[in-house]
């Protein structure tokens, strides 16, 4: 029981990283490989805030959401220079350059990382791990939530705008830099979330657990689930979290597969299991025609 | 709408050469010029794609050369492309919500607005470009003189004081260019300025009030279109020297 509680915490976060990655390459139109180092970036804030500096749960949780927004919309301004395969080089070489700085600084506790992080606490208790697999569902209930609101918002209308034609965007008032910029900046804040929750559950994080290889997991979860929507981001990342527990070879081939699954996805459905394009709609309609 | 000796310079390449020429309120006035005679640049230019080597371009009194193209389409600037982009993978009513948000995408009210507000607005800019039953489908699966409209329906949604259109016409059939034609005359009597890039002299002929000519980047004529057409230089621009001669010997 408690095994299945720990999985639906993995869930909870991926699916907040999956949606996170979603708002900045289903919606904004921004690919990025590099994803996993906006997950670090929130978990070594959080981490260094309560662990190095002391800082109580409660207020390392915002600030790390911060910090890695801002950091976020930092390195979002490449962005404004280069584009979409050129983009992708640049988040992946940051996603390296990020990894190397947690491994090599002193301060971030080099390839050891950074232990005893503190579980929360809540009503003067500390949450056990079924308190804290409801807390992290909440926080996905959240940022489900969130992004289905912003999804209704002229934010979206202007993120769709962009990634498809930033000239005429731009010949529709759209500033394109700025709309980048909030892409990068609204992503990276729920990959920090996503990381302070996974640091003050593991209660210990090493800069291996955001590399380059995670990205891709990232990427791989919304591919597979549909890209642009929030139903294919939370599929993804369920599926992704629970099959290998229950087959055995998923997990002995993990990278292998994840990378069959973006390959497969993307040459015979495009548009993932959920995507707005996608076969289940059409079977779902021609079911419906056979009645 | 004032240009003032504006230049282009690509390296050493002059695609526009110290060009000037004024738009009226409520005037349609057409660029025409052979291919590669710099009107797509100078166009380009105005819209701020790209910045001017020289001279200086006024709206409404106010300087615009060297913002953003999303500062000058603000200012009331509407545009078309000479190959149609409309945002392909969105609906036609999409389409349209898009610029429908102009006053929202500069303040934080782009995360309490919502498009679904304007869907009447939209629905009724649709109708008036006889788009509406359109509503619903891809923009990239409507043909091409659809997409036209469309393209100029969503510049005009922007209420620009200015519109500009490049090359309308292109990759139309005769049939599609004339509604375009009736299209744009219906713009203009609301009282939108135009400025219109065309390469096909007929097109515009009974469309424009005046006219200005270029070539090799300089402004050669400007006038009314009768008088544009038998412009001597304008011939030969067109028509090349060649013709000429052999217009003398004959």
């Amino acid at each position: 029981m408690g095994y299945l509680m720990t999985l639906g915490i993995f869930a909870s976060i991926y699916t907040i990283l999956a949606i996170s990655l979603n708002i900045l390459t289903g919606y904004a139109g921004q690919v990025s490989l590099g994803h996993a180092a906006l997950f670090g970036i929130g978990a070594y804030t959080s981490a260094v805030l309560t662990v190095n500096l002391g800082f109580n749960y409660w207020l390392a949780l915002p600030l790390s959401i911060v910090v890695t927004a801002l950091v976020g919309a930092l390195l979002g301004l490449p962005s404004l220079r280069v584009h979409s395969d050129f983009l992708v080089l640049v988040t992946i070489g940051t996603n390296f350059v990020v990894v190397a700085l947690f491994k090599y600084t002193p301060f971030f506790g080099g390839p050891y990382g950074i232990m005893g992080i503190p579980r929360p606490m809540l009503f003067g208790k500390t949450m056990d791990t079924f308190a804290y697999f409801l807390y992290a569902v909440g926080w996905a209930i959240f940022t489900i939530l969130f992004t289905y609101w912003m999804s209704k918002k002229y934010i979206r209308t202007a993120f769709e705008a962009i990634k498809e034609d930033e000239e005429a965007a731009e010949a529709m008032t759209i500033s394109v830099p700025r709309f980048k910029i909030y892409a990068f900046a609204i992503s990276a804040a729920f990959a920090g979330l996503a990381g302070s929750l996974w640091a003050h559950y593991m209660g210990v994080i090493f800069p291996d657990n955001f590399s380059f290889s995670k990205s891709i997991e990232i990427m791989t979860m919304i591919v597979l689930g549909g890209m642009g929507t929030i139903r294919g981001a939370v599929l993804g990342a369920v599926l992704l979290v629970f099959l290998p527990e229950y087959l055995r070879f998923v997990s002995d081939y993990r990278m292998l597969i994840y990378g069959l699954i973006i390959v497969f996805t993307m040459l015979f459905m495009p548009s993932g299991l959920l995507g707005d394009r996608s076969i289940t709609w059409k079977w779902t309609k021609l079911l419906k025609k056979g009645d | 709408m004032k240009i003032s000796n504006v230049t282009k310079r690509f390296g050493g390449l002059v695609a526009v050469n110290s060009v000037s020429f004024d738009i009226q309120k409520g005037e349609l006035l057409a660029l025409i010029g052979p291919n590669g005679a710099g009107k797509t640049t100078l166009f380009n230019v105005v819209t701020g794609v790209f910045k001017p080597s020289g001279g200086k371009i006024f709206f409404n009194g106010e300087r615009i050369d060297g913002k953003r193209t999303s500062s000058i389409s603000k200012m009331g600037i509407g545009r078309t492309f000479q190959i149609v982009r409309p945002f392909g993978e969105m609906s036609v009513l999409e389409n349209i919500l898009v610029p429908l948000g102009k006053d929202f995408y500069t303040s934080l009210s782009v995360f309490s607005r919502s498009p679904d507000e304007k869907k009447d607005k939209a629905m009724n800019l649709l109708k008036s470009a006889h788009l509406d039953e359109e509503a619903d489908k891809m923009a990239n699966f409507l043909p091409i003189g659809m997409q036209r409209k469309l393209e100029i329906t969503r510049a005009l949604a922007l209420e620009p004081k200015l519109l500009l259109l490049d090359e309308p016409a292109a990759g139309l059939n005769e049939k599609e260019s004339m509604e375009l034609k009736e299209y744009i005359e219906k713009v203009r009597l609301s009282g939108t300025s135009i400025l219109l890039i065309e390469h096909d002299m007929k097109f515009v002929m009974n469309l424009a009030e005046k006219i200005v000519v270029l070539d090799h980047g300089s402004k050669i004529a400007e006038g009314l279109p009768n008088e544009i057409a038998s412009n001597p230089k304008v011939i030969e621009a067109y028509l090349g020297s060649k013709h000429k001669k052999g217009g003398k010997n004959a």
